[in-house]
């Protein structure tokens, strides 16, 4: 069943998939953290090591222009209701206005 | 895939499942799916074996095949101690679709009650039930 | 005539030539008997347009006192954590807000490669192999890793930490009456498991052990002895299930690498606002060898007809569609938006941003524990290490202080007696600390707790 009225054709739905974890370099960041306004103590004194973790998770380093791009990039090679119907599920047949 | 077939040296349960019973050792069956079973399913992804040492009662599910697109039971034929399994299949699935009869074998059971051989159906038999 | 799809007079007579009938009415006279057919319109009152929709909404949620307009140390569970900008400028996008589950993969690769994405940050963070796309929340989580504990092992009891929320505790224990299974609690001691009661109500009848990190007095627990000692004492079938908060994943040691077999929980954390209770999600992660048991959906990676990269759900087998009343869950509804939100969050902390949040809290949270044990009246219920939450007691009546801390605009923590019912937990407040509490906010809290500690202590000698 093809939906109709929504092009599977578009440039970037031909490109190949890179997921978030490729994107960016070691470093890159976006989150900037609060600065430390208590007392330094340290990681050591308050966590016994058995209970610390040794290597960081890796989760992905991109900058927020980057993330953002890679997102919406991703969201564009799905078909969404705001641009024509679908006649399935319940909840998704029907118009979706949001407000913030 | 394999061809078309229903060998005339096994006897077959309507659940679709077969028993081979060799002369030599008349309380040993080894057990499977027959190919109308593996072709309705689809391609085998999976096949976890129940453990040795399990009782399997006739003409109820001892275990699951599952296939890319659904699961089923398979049916006991005939009732006893399962004494082997087919390990081969847990890396190698698919040969319940290429040798239904033959790799794809599923267990081994030492019979409780080698009477029910009798309650089974012949070749031509459980064919004439897929015409139906 | 509702407006929502605009149906004219000329719309509705083209409809009804169509299929043949003369009226709406006729349908309904021609499908429902005349017996159990409803011979008046519904009991609704009039509809209202968007406009007054707006208006009425607007006036009830302004009767609520919100995270933004008190100064909120309320935790238990979920957290006035800060959501950046981004997560709504992507979660509102109609592409990733309004499809459908991702069936058709040809018109869903967007959704599961984020799907894909967000399991994979999932394993991690939890240092375990295999995660799904997302559940509901983290109490049904837990439930539903004690289904698959039953399902594995076949076992009758789960012997469950006290250190478990108790929302998640009510909601195991509803799921667990239902698949047959006794719930066996045990107790604290000094603020974590108790470990000689945990290993002697273990035993080869258990299915599943589970405890929390940190736990819901705000202790961190040591997973890895708390693990070790359940297979010990259950055996390798057992199956050990943590609930995690994700938050502290920078800093606490993952539950993969403690032993743990399950790694579920709240995802709230992530993301996701306050937003009056959820919608959120809950994450699902274990050891591969419980793949198939594991509930709700998987995406997985793939190549198409023509060798590209994709991604479409897989193993679903085990989903109910296909598996009927033997599938591992019965998820449909669709987290996944709040998943979402939960990998944009994660990659905008990144890898190093999740370790410096997570030592942040830890600081901060040493901090608010000594500032508030150092008052009169106050007293940390233990010394374990906690790392965004803590339990202190107070002489003197918790709901009458928490009102004096409200007309001082703070919101101190939660009445630990009025959510455990333990008596144990009597005069007990849980207080929770995120980035957004900084130590001005800190030491204003103590500044007024202490001084409602202060006034109804008094107000007990004079009464």
């Amino acid at each position: 069943m093809r939906p109709p009225s929504h092009s599977t054709d578009t440039p970037l739905q031909r490109e190949p998939a890179v997921t978030i974890f490729e994107r960016g370099a070691p470093g890159r960041r976006a989150f900037q953290c609060p600065d430390l306004d208590v007392p330094d103590v340290s990681v050591e004194q308050l966590l016994p090591a058995r209970l610390r973790r040794a290597e960081p998770p890796r989760l992905p380093e991109a900058s927020e222009p980057e993330i953002v791009r890679h997102y919406v990039r991703v969201s564009k090679r799905n078909f969404d209701l705001d641009s024509g119907f679908y006649p399935l599920g319940s909840c998704t047949m029907k118009h979706n206005p949001r407000l913030h | 895939m394999a061809e078309v077939s229903y060998p005339d040296d096994l006897l077959y349960h309507p659940e679709h499942d077969w028993a081979r019973v060799d002369p030599s050792e008349p309380d040993l069956a080894t057990l499977g799916i027959t190919w109308f079973a593996q072709d309705a399913l689809g391609e085998v992804v999976f096949f976890e074996p129940p453990s040795l040492g399990t009782q399997v009662v006739r003409d109820e599910p001892y275990a699951e095949v599952e296939s890319v697109k659904a699961v089923s039971d398979v049916v006991a034929p005939l009732s006893g101690e399962i004494v082997e399994v087919n390990e081969a299949l847990s890396d190698n699935p698919g040969a319940i679709n290429e040798d239904p009869y033959g790799e794809g074998w599923l267990v081994k059971v030492r019979l409780s009650d080698p009477a029910e051989r009798d309650s089974l159906m012949d070749a031509d038999a459980y064919a004439a039930t897929l015409r139906g | 005539m509702t407006t929502y799809t605009s149906v004219t007079g000329n719309d509705l007579a083209a409809m009804l030539a169509a299929i043949g009938v003369s009226s709406v009415q006729e349908i309904f006279e021609r499908q429902i008997p005349q017996g159990v057919r409803l011979e008046r319109p519904l009991a609704l009152p009039e509809g209202m347009g968007e406009q007054e929709v707006y208006e009425h909404l607007r006036a009830l949620a302004a009767r609520n006192v919100s995270a933004e307009d008190e100064l909120c140390f309320l935790g238990a569970g979920m957290y006035d954590h800060y959501v950046p900008a981004i997560v709504d400028m992507l979660m509102e996008r109609s592409e990733f807000l309004t499809p459908y589950t991702p069936y058709q993969p040809e018109i869903s690769q967007g959704g599961l490669q984020v799907m894909f994405e967000y399991q994979t940050a999932i394993c991690e963070l939890t240092g375990l192999p295999v995660s799904n796309a997302s559940v509901y929340e983290g109490p049904s989580a837990v439930a539903s890793a004690g289904y698959l504990a039953k399902l594995h092992n076949g076992r009758s009891r789960f012997v469950v930490s006290a250190g478990l929320h108790p929302h998640t505790l009510a909601t195991l224990r509803t799921y667990a009456h239902g698949y047959s299974i006794d719930v066996v609690e045990v107790p604290l001691r000094d603020g974590v498991t108790d470990p000689g009661a945990w290993a002697a109500a273990i035993d080869g009848d258990t299915s599943a052990a589970i405890f929390a990190q940190p736990n819901f007095y705000g202790a961190v627990e040591d997973a890895a002895a708390l693990s070790a000692a359940a297979k010990q004492a259950g055996g390798e079938q057992l199956v050990t299930i943590a609930q995690v908060d994700p938050i502290v994943l920078g800093v606490l040691v993952p539950p993969g690498e403690c032993g743990v077999d399950v790694a579920v929980g709240e995802g709230q954390s992530l993301g996701n606002r306050l937003d009056f209770g959820g919608p959120s999600f809950g994450f699902f992660a274990a050891r591969e060898a419980y793949l198939r048991r594991m509930p709700g959906r998987i995406a997985g990676e793939t190549t198409d007809v023509d060798g590209r990269r994709g991604f479409v759900l897989t193993l679903q087998t085990r989903e109910q569609h296909i598996r009927r009343e033997k599938a591992t869950s019965n998820i449909c509804t669709s987290q996944a938006l709040n998943a979402l939100a939960g990998v944009v969050y994660l990659s905008w902390l990144g890898r190093r941003g999740l370790v410096e949040l997570g030592e942040l809290l830890l600081k901060r949270t040493h901090y608010a524990r000594e500032t508030l044990g150092a008052l009169d009246g106050v007293a940390p219920l233990h010394s374990q290490p906690v790392i965004r939450e803590f339990a202190v007691r107070l002489d003197a009546d918790v709901a009458a202080v928490r009102r004096r801390c409200a007309v001082q605009g703070v919101n101190p923590g939660a009445d630990l007696y009025a959510l455990t019912e333990r008596d144990e937990d009597r005069g007990g407040l849980l207080v929770a600390i995120t980035e957004r509490r900084s130590r001005a906010d800190i030491d204003r809290l103590a500044e007024v707790l202490g001084a409602a500690v202060a006034a109804e202590r008094e107000m007990a000698v004079v009464g």
